[in-house]
């Protein structure tokens, strides 16, 4: 419901967009990669080998987070 | 300016007419002295009204949400009415004149309430993992607590249009702003639970999660592990709720078992909590503290402050500052990388607070949704 006036005293409204991140750590080399979230991330699951060829390491989501959207600066 | 200089009298009367110039002056002071409070109490409905109909807004696309997480997008009318119901469920407080032995009793009622919904749940989703049953009790939950806000405040919202009273709409129109905030809250935690995402709430769980990773886990009360590990030459105990499932555990039953019933021993308790900021404060900002850090209802915090009272077991608290809104929200940046800070303040606690070979518990306090051990 969009209004003329504003409402007295509502909070700035929230329109920035939030993106969600899975950060992905190696158990052996400590190489971090980070992807957007997916369906059935949760922290400390175990994805798969480390993508490093010289590295034996499993990696495992460590942390996932919302970012907000950067804006694009206008030209 | 000539016309106030005019009106004002100041220059030359507005009219000739001394019994014009008198209405013109003084009839609108006189409407405002007797229908003024109507006017405000007018304007102030009229406020209060938008903000009641983007609160039904919200409820009514809540209930949407719910319907469909549940449904997994096939609903028909059993599963809607269903719902329907569920949104509408109350729970009665026990009666405190006596308050002596209250707590167990709010934590029968309360343990009922979560199985009711739990089983109600289970019941409307029988083939669904306990990951998504977990997150779809969240979400009817949210729903429920938008059905209710609302109804609350329609409530106030009509009693004062009935009685025109403006002391009532004055009163709604100053907690507005709160009230919509916590609705702005509940969204967020929507869309944390819909996907199962870690919301603000979980930092404890996580710090105390990554702890835990290489240890077995053992289930010490509903919904509530532990492990044993070692840090700085003590034995820790490590006391979680069971993650990724949105779980927040019964971490006063569990120190209860640990400490009596196992006979451990601890020479100090840290917990591990987010906690609320004040407006100025930084989000993911760290303190540290005395005491059971702990919020709800009471019921843990009560057990495990008798349980440290009665060993006489110091209580220490670290906690990670944030808002309501990033609290149920889905984790902030700022409050998952504070994970690192946490765990240096958790080892110099450790090592200034015990000796090598003693016990120590640390508890992770929070919802576990989207974070395993």
């Amino acid at each position: 419901m969009s209004s003329p006036m504003p409402l007295l005293g509502a909070p700035e409204n929230r329109k920035q967009t939030d993106i969600v991140y899975s950060i992905i750590k190696c158990s052996k080399c400590d190489h971090n990669d980070k992807r957007k979230f997916e369906d059935g991330d949760f922290v400390y699951k175990i994805i798969g080998e480390c993508n490093k060829s010289s590295c034996e390491g499993k990696q495992s989501i460590n942390m996932i987070y919302a970012e907000k959207l950067e804006k694009k600066s206008k030209k | 300016m000539y016309i106030m200089f005019q009106i004002l009298g100041a220059e030359n009367p507005i009219s000739s007419n001394p019994l014009i110039s008198l209405v013109i002056m003084y009839l609108p002071l006189a409407l405002l002295i007797l229908y003024g409070q109507r006017l405000q109490t007018w304007m102030i409905l009229n406020d209060v009204s938008r903000a009641v109909g983007k609160l039904k807004i919200m409820r009514e696309k809540s209930r949407e949400d719910a319907i469909d997480y549940v449904s997994n997008g096939k609903k028909n009318n059993e599963l809607t009415a269903k719902i329907d119901q569920i949104l509408e469920y109350f729970t009665i407080m026990p009666v405190d004149m006596d308050p002596a032995g209250i707590v167990n009793k709010v934590e029968h009622v309360m343990v009922l309430r979560d199985e009711r919904m739990r089983k109600e749940i289970e019941k409307l989703a029988p083939d669904v993992d306990s990951v998504k049953s977990s997150s779809m009790e969240g979400v009817v939950e949210i729903a429920a607590s938008f059905n209710m806000i609302y109804k609350i405040v329609r409530h106030f919202y009509l009693v004062g249009k009935k009685t025109t009273s403006m002391f009532i709409l004055a009163q709604l129109q100053m907690i507005m702003p709160m009230i919509l905030s916590e609705a702005e809250a509940l969204n967020g935690a929507m869309k944390a639970f819909k996907k199962s995402q870690p919301i603000g709430d979980g930092i404890g769980p996580m710090v105390v999660g990554s702890l835990m990773l290489k240890h077995e886990k053992k289930t010490i009360a509903k919904d509530t592990i532990y492990s044993k590990g070692k840090i700085n030459g003590r034995d820790a105990y490590f006391l979680t709720a069971k993650g990724p499932e949105a779980n927040v555990g019964q971490p006063g039953t569990a120190m209860k078992k640990l400490v009596e019933d196992m006979k451990i021993k601890p020479s100090a308790i840290i917990m591990i909590d987010a906690a609320l900021k004040l407006e100025g404060e930084k989000t993911g900002e760290i303190a540290e503290g005395i005491g059971a850090a702990i919020g709800g209802i009471g019921v843990d915090r009560f057990k495990i402050e008798e349980v440290a009272v009665n060993n006489s077991i110091p209580l220490y608290a670290i906690v990670i500052k944030q808002s309501i809104l990033d609290a149920i929200s889905t984790m902030r940046k700022e409050i998952a990388e504070s994970k690192d800070k946490v765990n240096e303040s958790l080892n110099r606690l450790i090592n200034e607070k015990t000796k090598e070979g003693d016990a120590v518990i640390i508890v992770g306090v929070g919802n576990t949704i989207g974070v395993a051990q």
